[in-house]
């Protein structure tokens, strides 16, 4: 085989194979699918559009309620403690034994209902929270109440067995030390003498 | 899906009449060239339908902002380009040296040079050799293979000048000659 005849042939396979590469047909009824495909879109499309429209409105709603919400709401906090509880006053005198106990103090305020309060009204709760006294006294607490109310009037039985069988030891009989004389050291020791 | 009986988008879609029936036409009319152009790229003709669908669908989408004066042959060949190229498989491997063998046994017998180029191997091998072209000659050869695509329409969907396609398309046929005769000689042209 000369050369020309051999490029003759690599032409001629080169054009068909060219002319083959992309000569397809497609599948019978490639339109209808196509257009049945579009149309399954296009529902899709106008679904999710009007979910998204119902789901911004739901968010709109929501965002609004949450502003309405907070600027309805109190911004003023509890009421301070009452510092009554802790007047001297007030407190028992614990040496004198037998001394009735004062009720209970309430150390917290009863909760109000949130009412729209001014700034001013809340400067003044707070000046009541400073004393004069550094450190502040406390306000005691039930249960430190309790506990001296416990130690100042004892449940009856608490204190008497103690003090029925400390009646029943006898009485300690203390003795002179007596200390013997040592004789027998005192009289070895004339002998090395 | 729907295959069997023609569907009229005119009957169902939310779409103004005249716009269905015009986008109905403009399917009927070019899906297969879009099909087309896919399979040039895709070389399978389960993701070239897939790439058909894709383009129309994003037709539809864009209908109302395409112009109408515009070609919208052009655009729909610009998209379908776009899409396979972002589709596009790797290449299968083919053994030059058996693609050489089984040409050069077909020759030997006799057969037709249209036969040879239905062979199998022989696809694979023109397959693979486009495939090693570099991009600016083996895009324009890629898009001149599918039928109806004239050098006007092939720089319209590259972006690139009618007469750079004509001289590229040139060249390509030129190296794919020079790669085809070296691999019939019995040398490896890699």
């Amino acid at each position: 085989m000369d050369d020309k005849e051999r490029s003759q042939f690599v032409d001629d396979l080169l054009e068909a194979s060219l002319s083959r590469y992309s000569s397809v047909t497609p599948r019978s009824g490639l339109e209808g699918r196509v257009l049945a495909n579009a149309k399954a879109a296009q529902e899709r499309r106008t679904w999710f559009l009007w979910a998204g429209w119902l789901a911004a409105g739901a968010i709109a709603t929501l965002i609004f309620i949450g502003i309405f919400t907070m600027s309805h709401r109190s911004t003023i906090p509890a009421p301070p403690k009452t510092v009554e509880a802790v007047k001297p006053g007030v407190m028992p005198d614990l040496r004198a034994g037998t001394a009735a106990v004062p009720p209970m103090q309430q150390t917290h305020a009863p909760r109000r209902p949130q009412v729209k309060r001014s700034a001013e009204v809340t400067l003044v709760a707070r000046t009541e929270m400073r004393l004069p006294v550094f450190p502040s006294p406390a306000a005691i607490t039930n249960e430190e109440m309790l506990l001296v109310q416990y130690i100042h009037v004892p449940p009856a039985g608490v204190l008497s067995a103690p003090v029925v069988e400390s009646a029943n030891i006898p009485e300690i009989q203390i003795k002179e030390l007596e200390i013997p004389p040592l004789a027998e050291e005192t009289a070895d020791s004339t002998n090395e003498q | 899906m729907v295959v069997g009986e023609p569907l009229s988008l005119s009957e169902a879609f939310p779409l103004a009449k005249d716009t269905a029936d015009e986008f109905e036409a403009v399917v009927r009319d070019h899906s297969r060239v879009v099909y087309r152009i896919a399979y040039s790229v895709l070389r399978n003709h389960h993701d070239a339908e897939d790439a058909t669908q894709e383009t129309f669908i994003r037709c539809l989408r864009w209908w109302k902002r395409l112009d109408p004066g515009r070609d919208r042959r052009a655009w729909l060949a610009r998209t379908a380009w776009r899409l396979a190229l972002d589709r596009r498989p790797k290449h299968r491997e083919v053994s030059l040296d058996d693609a050489a063998q089984a040409v050069s046994t077909l020759r030997a017998g006799g057969a037709p040079v249209d036969e040879i180029a239905a062979h199998q191997q022989m696809e694979a091998l023109l397959e693979r050799l486009i495939a090693t072209l570099p991009r600016e000659l083996r895009e324009p050869l890629m898009l001149s293979t599918v039928e109806d695509m004239t050098s006007p329409e092939i720089a319209n969907v590259l972006g690139i000048p009618d007469g750079s396609v004509r001289t590229r398309l040139m060249r390509a046929r030129q190296v794919l000659k020079e790669k085809l005769a070296v691999i019939l000689a019995g040398k490896n042209p890699t």
